[in-house]
Formats: structure tokens, sequence, C-alpha cells
């Protein structure tokens, strides 16, 4: 019986439910899908060659999956509460028919467990499908044959999806009982006719706060400008943070008030057709419910931003990995610190006595010492990076007249404050044909300039136009006016900043007064026929050969001698592609991820309250019907409001979300030379489709209630 | 289906002052909501002016109720998130009136109505009559060719009732409308210059002041009440 009566109850308030029910699909399915990633098939061809990545991702998914069910949880019980108290009356009803209030309290919470079953079912086909589309979007990420493809279904986000709805319906299903069992007849009853108190604030005191928050917002923009984003430890991020927020609230708590007064001083806008009804509707709902119009914006913000910014940053990362993987290995060793501290004066010394021993050449060093380096490397090319102390990047960008301060740059970048990198033309020439670029050819007594980062581009031009002489190693030199573009390592992102090409005899005396390169890397290609799956181990192989562990190497888990010359670390181009993508991968669905989420828990607490004010309002639109209002004046009306609740809050953390990005993209997109303009269409692609389908939904709905309320007939 | 009003033929002239009767249940109200386009008649007509109002659909029937008609509600129905210049400007500014008219037409309504001191208060700032009383400028404001009154007195007290009803009074006698008002009070229908009882959906007989004073008039329509059967003294 009971049963019947919910089953019934959910049927006909299948409108009150839909959006209700339309995110919890979504929640779950988006909940399956990013949680099953790891278990993907294409996950298990990666996990051959790189375990820790996989782990890694699914760490970081599980990680930010308890964030999304707060959300998602904190979305239900919000959502429920809404529909409840809008059936206080027809409990009431029940109650005062004589139903015990423990069997009302058990429809509420059979209807509860009907609607969450059904839409954890329906979520998780949903996130199935989902999960497997994931899949090949990230197999052609890693340009994986297609037909390796296999469907799976994962055990281990079919149980955390379930288990978390679980214990969410369960607290909600907790929660409403309490509600109705702790609810008294009378009040049940007279809910309908309880009707909203207009929250109404005078034009000045709104004015006051909306000058206040303005200014707020603006403070905290210029300290995130300062911030700069890259120090988020930085006193001033916590407070441009804790002044947004301020000021967030301050801004949807008074323009309301303020759009009222100005719109009401200029009659000859405001009362035309329904504008004054319109406005003093969508002022009495934002100004009743500004605490949750605060948190959607937060929402918002946080959703827009942490999409575009990961968009970003993973385009970043597609752009750079091809220039930077132009070698098969690099085998590197930083010996700059050498000389800082005296602990190291030993590898200072072994240094020395190891690149005299083997001619300087790393090559020689490793070939006469390991046979299977010999079969494995057919040709390799060292670079050694030098450093002269008395020109600083500081020193440089001062003697050609760049303005490092007005420039990206900025004045405290570290590379101001030590010696500008000098290579020799002749590795740099070897460098290049290794990787299959054409020679530099280098008048004696000039210098060239080889950079790949966008952050110093304007310098490295700078110093390649100047005219005047520079002097390195003692030598005087002129520009000859060549900028190349030459990663001198396997890596992520290109590193070279401005760094100094000069003749041979430059190099001769910088190591004559210098001793040590500040970083010797030695790059090399594989033997044809080599296995790539085998390089890696035979890579190793050959530096325990080359390089016997000390007990200190033992210890740190190496079979082979490290920190110190030829090898600190080294890292082959396959690796680091994998290492890249799979990087690239977990932020491009973490950004995913979290941007729909955050989206869709926004939209739907505007939907249900849009939904219910409507609700409240039908006498209102009544009234209007039959004061002589077309539908198309009281369905426009409706339209309006719903389009305007939605986006002042939006617009609110667009605003936001438009100076992080300006922030992000001055300091970190423009140096890597990625353009803002992907990563903003995809956010704006992401906001249209799902802000603007709750919003399209949440009109069609608003617009049937009231349709349905008044008639055709009345409705004309 | 059943049928709420049949064989029912009711002429107002222009400028008059009616009252409809009635026990609950009789029609009355559907009568109302006919003549005001809210209802549907099957069969039959009802002209306004010549116009046959059941015969308008769609976007006909709005204008129809914004350029001819005038409501008063039982209980105001004063939209609460506006105030009351605003609720009595919106009869003007759904018809499209230019902006700088609907101020001093409001406030000409207003004076004379009584609710100057409540123009900038909201609905629930002001009291049941004052409420009522915003709601009559509101449907008297656009000067429409019928005032429909449903049951106005309903919600109030007697003393905001009379002065309510004294305000009807004077719309009528001032400005000439032609006012149709649904009650179940005798002494409100004493306001009218004629009264009419419907029961079962028909016209059951009809009281009409003429040159009696209101006393009189009163008691006249009181003996069609208690013959009616008592029914319609406790009808709310």
């Amino acid at each position: 019986m009971l049963a019947r009566l919910a089953v019934r109850n959910v049927r006909r308030s299948a409108r009150d439910y839909t959006i209700y029910f339309v995110t919890l699909l979504l929640g779950v399915m988006v909940f399956y899908a990013f949680n099953s990633i790891a278990d993907q098939r294409l996950m298990t061809d990666v996990n051959a060659s790189n375990p820790d990545m996989v782990a890694t991702i699914d760490r970081v998914m599980a990680f930010f999956s308890v964030a999304v069910a707060c959300v998602l949880g904190f979305l239900v019980a919000y959502s429920n509460r809404f529909i409840l108290r809008r059936r206080k009356h027809e409990l009431g009803t029940y109650l005062l028919l004589g139903m015990k209030a423990r069997q009302v309290a058990g429809i509420v919470l059979l209807e509860t467990a009907l609607v969450g079953l059904s839409s954890l079912a329906a979520g998780l086909a949903l996130g199935v499908v989902l999960s497997q589309l994931l899949c090949f979007a990230s197999m052609s990420m890693f340009s994986l044959d297609l037909s390796s493809y296999r469907f799976v279904l994962s055990s281990t986000a079919l149980g955390r999806t379930v288990l978390c709805f679980a214990v969410i319906f369960v607290v909600v299903g907790v929660l409403n009982v309490i509600e109705v069992s702790r609810c008294r007849l009378a009040t049940l009853l007279s809910a309908r006719s309880a009707s909203e108190r207009v929250g109404v604030r005078g034009v000045l005191p709104s004015a006051l706060c909306f000058v206040a928050s303005v200014a707020l917002l603006a403070y905290a923009y210029r300290l995130l400008a300062l911030n700069g984003l890259l120090d988020v430890t930085d006193a001033k991020f916590s407070a441009a943070t804790a002044l947004m927020l301020v000021g967030s609230l301050l801004f949807v708590s008074s323009v309301a008030g303020l759009v009222v007064g100005i719109v009401r001083r200029t009659r000859g806008l405001y009362l035309r057709g329904l504008s004054p009804f319109t406005m003093r509707q969508l002022a009495s709902r934002i100004n009743t419910a500004f605490v949750s119009l605060w948190i959607v914006c937060v929402l918002l913000f946080f959703g827009v931003t942490s999409f575009s910014v990961g968009m970003g940053v993973s385009s970043v990362l597609s752009s750079a990995l091809e220039e930077g993987t132009q070698f098969d290995h690099s085998i590197v060793a930083p010996m700059f610190h050498f000389a800082d501290l005296d602990q190291y004066t030993d590898r200072a010394q072994d240094a020395r006595e190891r690149l005299d021993a083997s001619n300087w050449s790393a090559a020689d060093y490793f070939a006469t010492r390991s046979a299977t380096w010999r079969e494995l490397v057919s040709q390799s090319a060292q670079v050694d990076i030098w450093s002269d102390p008395d020109l600083t990047g500081g020193k440089l960008a001062q003697t050609v007249g760049y303005d490092v301060e007005s420039s990206a740059l900025g004045k405290d970048a570290t590379l101001l404050r030590y010696g500008v990198s000098v290579i020799g033309v002749s590795q740099l020439n070897a460098t290049r044909a290794l990787s299959g670029h054409p020679p530099v050819t280098l008048p004696a007594g000039t210098y060239a300039v080889d950079n790949c980062l966008d952050l110093t581009k304007g310098l490295s031009e700078a110093v390649s136009s100047y005219g005047g002489t520079l002097r390195v190693g003692g030598v005087e030199l002129r520009s000859s006016r060549q900028l190349v573009r030459q990663v001198l390592r396997v890596t992520q992102l290109p590193d070279v900043q401005c760094v100094l090409v000069v003749p041979d005899d430059v190099i001769d005396a910088l190591r004559a007064t210098r001793g040590l390169p500040d970083t010797s890397i030695l790059n090399v290609r594989y033997a044809d026929g080599v296995d790539a799956d085998q390089a890696e181990a035979l890579m190793e192989k050959a530096f325990a050969e080359a390089l016997p562990p000390s007990e200190e190497d033992l210890r740190e888990g190496y079979d082979y001698g490290t920190g110190r010359w030829p090898l600190s670390f080294a890292d082959s181009a396959s690796s680091t592609r994998t290492e890249a993508l799979g990087f690239k991968m977990l932020i491009t669905f973490l950004a995913l991820y979290l941007g729909f989420v955050l989206l869709v828990s926004a939209g739907s607490v505007l939907a249900v309250q849009q939904l219910s004010s409507t609700v409240d309002s039908v006498g209102r639109y009544r009234t209007l019907a039959q004061l002589g209002c077309t539908r198309r004046q009281v369905l426009g009306s409706v339209r309006t409001q719903t389009l305007l609740y939605f986006l002042v809050p939006l617009a609110l953390a667009l605003c936001h979300t438009a100076c992080v990005i300006w922030v992000m993209n001055r300091n970190l997109f423009s140096a890597l030379g990625v353009s803002p303009l992907v990563p903003v269409s995809l956010a704006v692609g992401i906001v249209v489709v799902v802000y603007g389908g709750y919003l399209l939904v949440t009109y069609l709905c608003c617009s049937a209630i009231v349709r349905g309320a008044l008639g055709r007939r009345l409705l004309a | 289906m059943t049928t709420a009003l049949n064989d029912l033929s009711l002429t107002v002239r222009d400028g008059e002052f009616v009252s409809v009767m009635g026990p609950s249940g009789s029609g009355k109200s559907t009568l109302l909501n006919c003549v005001a386009t809210i209802d549907a008649v099957t069969s039959g007509s009802i002209r306004l002016a010549g116009e046959d109002v059941t015969r308008l659909r769609g976007r006909e029937l709005a204008r129809f109720r914004r350029e001819r008609l005038g409501f008063i509600f039982q209980d105001a129905n004063l939209v609460e998130t506006l105030t009351g210049f605003e609720n009595v400007a919106l009869a003007l500014t759904i018809k499209g009136s230019r902006p700088v008219e609907i101020g001093p037409r409001v406030r000409v309504v207003a004076e004379r109505l009584g609710v100057m001191d409540v123009l900038d208060k909201y609905p629930h700032q002001m009291s049941g009559g004052q409420r009522q009383r915003v709601a009559a400028a509101r449907a008297v404001v656009g000067a429409p060719s019928l005032v429909l009154a449903d049951e106005p007195t309903g919600s109030l007290d007697s003393k905001s009732a009379r002065v309510l009803l004294e305000t009807l009074e004077k719309i009528h006698r001032n400005a000439g409308a032609t006012i149709m008002m649904v009650t179940h009070d005798a002494y409100a229908a004493s306001f009218s210059q004629r009264t009419v009882f419907i029961k079962d959906g028909t016209l059951f007989n009809e009281v009409v002041c003429g040159t009696d004073d209101r006393k009189g008039y009163f008691g006249r329509i009181m003996e069609v009440v208690s013959f009616l059967g008592g029914g319609a003294s406790h009808v709310g």
C-alpha cells in the first residue's frame, strides 16, 4: 500500500523530480566513468611501462572523488529538502487522514529510494558508456591502435559509486525521516499559505555595499596579479582569495537592490510592459537567496577555472612534447653546485679526474667501460653548459637595453641573478646534427643565441640584435644576429632560456678559469634494430657496467653510480612521452571531471530554486493573466527571470575566472607559447552545454508549471 | 459534465452598478468568470458593447481583459513583490501606456480612492482594506468598460468593507463605471443599483433600488435572501 502510494507520488510529481533525477544521473555517470579510468584496457598497456603513473591517476581520481562526493551529497540533500518542503501540505493531509508519522516517513523514504535507485541504475549505465568514450579518447591521445580496444567493466569504480551513493541516500533518507517526524500537523498544513516575505534593501545601503564589493574585488584582482599565481603559499594569494569571497558575497547581496533603485529612477525604462514585475520578482529572489547564489558563484568559478586552466596546461604539455623528445636518451650531470658546498669537493675533484681521463667525452667514458653501451648507442652528442659569473642575466639584459621589469620575465626572475649559460658552437652543431638540424656557422669573435622558451624570447631577441659587444670569459664578442631554437636534452618542457652560443676558444677560456661546466649533457640515439621496449633496460645495464654503485647508491635503490659526472639522472624519450601523456591525461580528465561536476551542481541548485520560486509565484502569474497579460508577456517574464537568475552568478564567476586566466596567461601560457584561446573556447563550450542545458531545462519546466497552472484559456 | 449556468439572460446597462447574489454553488462566480473570459461557455453568448466575448480567441482574449475589464478579487490579489504604485501601474504598463503618463494617472486614481499614502508600501505593509482599495484603483485606472468584483468585501472587517463599498459607489458615480459585483453579503449588495439573484444556474429574481434609500433597498434584498432559504447568509 505504502509502496504503491510512493510509486504514484513519484510518477505524479515527476516534474519536481526531473531536475533532481537528471542531476543524480549525471553525478553517478561521471563518478563511475572517472573512477574507472585506471581499470581501462588502455591503462593495462600503459601500466606495463609506467606502473607508478596509473597508480597516481587512480589515487588522484579517488582523492578528488571524495570532494566530488561531498558536493553531490550536499546537492542531493539540498534538492531533496526543497522537494520535501514543497510537499508539506500533501504530507500534512496524510497525517490528517490518520496515517502515522512513521508511515508518512516511510513513504518519503521509499520515494527517495525509488528515485535514488533508478538514477543510480541509469547513471551507471550511462557511466559505462561514458567510460568507454573516455577510453577511446585517451587511446587516440596515446596514439594507440583502436583495434586493441576491449570492453571493460570496472568493479572498483562500480563499488565506489554504489558505496558513495548508498551513503548519500541513507543520509538523505535519515534527514527526511527526521524532518517529517519532527513536523507538527499544523505547520505541515499551513505550509502552503506561508507566502514569502519580500526582502527589500534601500538603494543607499545597496549602493554602498556594491561600491565596497567592487573595490574589494578590484583589490583582490590586483593582489592576484602581483602574486602571479605562481606561489599559492604567498600571503597575497590567501588575502586575494578571502577578499574575493567577501567581495562576491557583498556583490550578490547588493546588486539587486542597486539595480532596482537605479532602474526605478529612470521611469522611461521602468514602466514598460512587465519589466517592473520581472525586475521585482528577480530582485526579491536574489535578495532572499543571495547566500546560495554566492555559493553557486564560487562553484562556477572553481568549475570554469579548473576546467580552463587544466585544458590550458594540457595543451602546453602536448605542444612542447614533440620538441622535447628529439633524442632517444639524455644523460645529465649537473655540477654547478659542486663548487658551492664543501661536501661536494670530492665530487668536483672526481669529475675533473674523470673528465681528463676520458678526454672530456662522456660517450668515451661509457664506451670504454660498457659493452652494452657499444651495442645500444649508435650516435651521441655532448653539450657542456658553462657560465660566466661576471655576465649575469641581469647584467646582460641591462647591457642590451632590455627592460625586464615590464616584460613577462619580471625583475625577480632567477635567470637574472646567475651567470648566463654559454655553450660552444661545435657542441651545439653536434647536437643539432643528432636531431637532424643544419649546423650554425659562427664567424670568429661573434656569438649566437639559443632559446626555446617564450618567456625569454624578448630577451633573446634583444641579445641577438644587440649592436655592441659582450664580454664572455674575457673575450669580446659581437652578435652574429643568429637566434636558433634547439633543445639540449630530452624533456617534457623545453627549458633552454637565452643561452649564448660562442666560438670554441671562448669555452677553452672558461674551462681555464672555471674548471667545470655547470651541467654536462650527453644525448644519444639508439642503434638501428634496438627494441624500443628493451632500450631502457639496456641503458640501465650500461650504466651499471660503466658506473659501479657506491654503498650510498645502493642504499638509495640505484644499481649504478649516480650524482657524479657523467650521470646524475637520465631520461629516455619514450618514458618522457609516456609520463607527459599520462600527466596530460590526468590533468585533462581532472579538468573535465571537476568542471563538469561543479557546473552541474551550480546549475541544479539554481534550477531547484527557480522551479520552486515559480511554483510559489503561480498566483502572481494568474493575476497577471487576469489583468490581461498575453501568454507571450507572461512566459517572456518567466524566461527573462530564469535567464538573469542564471546569468548573475555566472557573470561574476566569469569575471573572477577571466582575472585568473589573464594572470595565468601572462605568467605561464604565454611564457610557454600557448594561446589561451583553446582552453577559453573549450570552457565556453562546457559552460554553454552544461550550464546552458540546465538553464534551458529549467525554463522549459518553469514555463510548463505556469502553463499547467493557468490553463490555455487564462493564458491566452 | 454538470452545467453551472443554464438559460440565464441578464442585461447590464452602460454605467450601471449590479450585484449578483445567490447561494453557494448557484453559479454566480461562474457567471462572473464567463464574463471575464476566464471560463468558456458551452453555448450562448455574452456581449459587451456589441462584441461577443465568447468568440474571442488567443491574443484577443488578453487584449479584451486588459482593454475592457477591471478586476477586483476577494483577496485583493496584489503582486506581493510590487509596491502599491507599481501594482496600480501594472494595469497600465501591460497595456503599453506611455511611461510618462502612467505616474500622473496612477496618482489621480490613488488620490480619489484614498490610497496615496500606501503607494510606496508593499502589500504586506498595508491593511486588508488598503490592499483592497489599491486593487480597486488597479481595476479602474485603465478606465475599463466593465469592472468585475468577486466578493470584494469577503476578507474585510465591517469597517473596511464599508469604506471599500463607498469607494466602489464613488467610482460608479464619479467615473460612470459599469460595475458587476458578486457577493453573498446583502449589506454589500445594498450599495448597488440592482441586485440579481441566481439559483441553480439560472436567474431567480431581481431587486432594483429605484428611488428607495439604502435601508429600504437592503430590507428588500434581505427578503429575497431569506426566501432563498437562508443558504445565502452563511456561505463564504
